[in-house]
């Protein structure tokens, strides 16, 4: 493992984020109005190919982040970086194309698909807007998505409320692949789902991450599911990042006693085993 | 010899394809007995002033001296006016107008109607603050007021009527589909959407509207009923179909001057109108009850 937030590589980031501050105006009208600040001066890194956490309780101000570098909500200040361009910058142009590199898959299954569309719709849609191929190529295209995702291709005629959050979870994820981007933000991306199906999702992130070589930005509360997939990883509190690091740097030496309290708050203290996936819902 | 093999092919029989899930509201409205009234009624009014050239049984505009103010009999079902002219004819031939206006401006009011409010709540901030004041002063006039202007204004014509009563629909309709829409439109699979590069149109056209669907159709019936009404007062006034065709509307008036000596006059287009407007709202209220969760279990 290399260090913390900086990457010694020669090679670019794939994100920079720089001071990045989000500020909402509450309440309308005049200058006095109350502010919350959402992101506060955050600065991170994400390579190409790797896995990068963001832990936090909610309302730590995660998935502000998310939405500002999906470039759905423009920051407040400071700057967001994706394969080296601005993507507050960008022409119509490197708009398109942020928008087929970069890809999200929410917290809850069900509501992140679209109840009135079937499943191959649903998967179809991103080659629809970027115009990828004809009808043909197009279903050949979400055919291999489903098998990749480990769903068959039967359910590609099915609507959404005819499958478990587990199997609509992994519609998300084909969907979120389908453009083959170069970071994926998983937004509490298993959070939502059961013990069982959670750890089936991570062994799929993380085979298709082998596959594909695709990055992703774990959003989570969980420490034990950070764990278990990111070897790096920042921690928020009140929009800052109060303690960055690799892995063992962040779990085995946790310097900011915000990150004792998450860590103490999570699995029964195991000095053999310390965090044990398993573990999580039962010590709850 | 006879043991029971389940077919190889047992998981595909069973398995619900999207389509008929898609139906699967439509059926429900029609096990509630109110929905499958109205419908029913509906759709045999439809079918009456559809077939009027083989149910109509008299030349709706023919004039029989001898037989003016006649009460209902077996020739003459509903009773003839003062011009001895079939009461029945000039219901069935007359509905054929006022159906026929209703859907056209039905039509009308829910296409621009949807454009209208799908356009402010998508674009949002000064688009829809434009749109929307736009559509509260026109809705602080009241519907009949602006109808017999335009109409005193345009003429009275088939297509005149359809249009001005399509038009005045336009707001209320704006109205609530923008609703409808801002409800879906912060939804995770539409920021889903956008993420991956959707525009708004797509994003309204595709994943929106296919969703807002129950109030489209709760607000079509609506506005059929609101404009079925309007019609016929227009009618009333003498502002509506002019002579010698004439709608319900029409009837009703020339009934009412008659209202003591010939009952059946007023009685039976007042009927027709009163049938109508009863199944298009109840029809409303049940597509309500079976689209809207919420409703379903009061």
């Amino acid at each position: 493992m290399s260090a913390p937030t900086t990457p010694s590589g020669g090679e670019a980031p794939l994100v920079t984020i720089r001071d990045l501050v989000k500020r909402y105006r509450q309440g309308r009208g005049g200058s006095r109005a109350h502010e919350v600040v959402a992101v506060d001066g955050v600065s991170l890194e994400i390579r190409a190919g790797e896995t990068f956490a963001l832990v936090g309780e909610s309302g730590s101000g995660k998935s502000t982040v998310a939405k500002m570098l999906l470039r759905l909500e423009p920051p407040t200040s400071g700057t967001i970086e994706f394969e080296g361009r601005d993507v507050w910058a960008l022409d119509r142009a490197g708009l398109k194309t942020l928008r087929r590199r970069l890809a999200i898959v929410f917290q809850n299954p069900v509501a992140s698909l679209n109840r009135r569309r079937t499943v191959e719709e649903i998967i179809a849609a991103p080659l629809e807007i970027h115009r990828m191929g004809d009808r043909g190529a197009r279903r050949r295209r979400v055919h291999e998505l489903l098998e990749l995702v480990g769903l068959d291709t039967v359910h590609a005629r099915r609507l959404p409320s005819a499958l478990s959050g587990g199997q609509c979870q992994r519609v998300g994820i084909a969907r979120a692949l389908a453009l083959e981007p170069r970071l994926v933000i998983l937004d509490e991306a298993v959070s939502a789902v059961d013990v069982s199906i959670r750890a089936q999702i991570l062994n799929l992130l993380r085979d298709l991450q082998e596959l594909t070589g695709v990055a992703y930005l774990f959003i989570s509360h969980d420490l034990a599911v950070v764990h278990s997939i990111a070897p790096r990883l920042a921690v928020m509190q009140h929009g800052r990042i109060v303690e960055a690091g690799t892995r063992t740097e962040v779990f085995g030496r946790p310097q900011h006693e915000y990150t004792r309290a998450l860590l103490a708050a999570v699995p029964e203290p195991d000095p053999a085993n310390p965090f044990p996936l398993r573990r999580t819902k039962e010590s709850a | 010899m006879s043991v029971a093999v389940p077919p190889a092919n047992a998981d595909v029989a069973v398995e619900p394809p999207a389509e008929r899930e898609r139906f699967q509201s439509l059926r429900r409205l029609l096990r509630q007995p109110a929905a499958a009234v109205a419908l029913t009624v509906l759709a045999l009014l439809v079918l009456l002033v559809v077939l009027a050239p083989l149910v109509g049984r008299y030349d709706p505009t023919e004039v029989a001296p001898r037989d003016q103010l006649q009460g209902p009999s077996a020739m003459h079902w509903f009773g003839t006016d003062e011009l001895g002219r079939d009461l029945y004819s000039r219901i069935v031939w007359g509905g054929r107008l006022a159906l026929g206006i209703a859907v056209a401006a039905t039509a009308i009011a829910m296409l621009l109607g949807t454009l209208w409010g799908g356009i402010a709540a998508m674009r949002g901030g000064l688009v829809d603050e434009i749109l929307m004041r736009i559509v509260d002063g026109i809705m602080s006039i009241p519907i009949i007021l602006t109808a017999l202007i335009l109409v005193a204004a345009f003429g009275a014509s088939v297509t005149s009527l359809a249009l001005i009563l399509g038009l005045l629909h336009v707001p209320v309709t704006a109205r609530m589909v923008r609703s409808a829409i801002l409800v879906e439109r912060h939804t995770e699979y539409c920021v889903a959407a956008t993420a991956a590069g959707a525009s708004w149109w797509r994003l309204l056209r595709r994943e929106i509207l296919p969703n807002t669907t129950p109030t489209l159709l709760v607000q079509a019936s609506l506005n059929a009923a609101s404009i079925i009404l309007t019609e016929a007062a227009l009618s009333f006034v003498g502002l509506g179909i002019q002579p010698p065709d004439a709608t319900w509307g029409t009837l009703l008036q020339q009934g009412y001057a008659k209202i003591y000596t010939a009952y059946w006059f007023v009685i039976f287009p007042g009927l027709f109108i009163f049938i109508t407007i009863w199944a298009l709202n109840v029809l409303a209220d049940q597509l309500q009850v079976v689209l809207d969760p919420r409703e379903a279990h009061r």
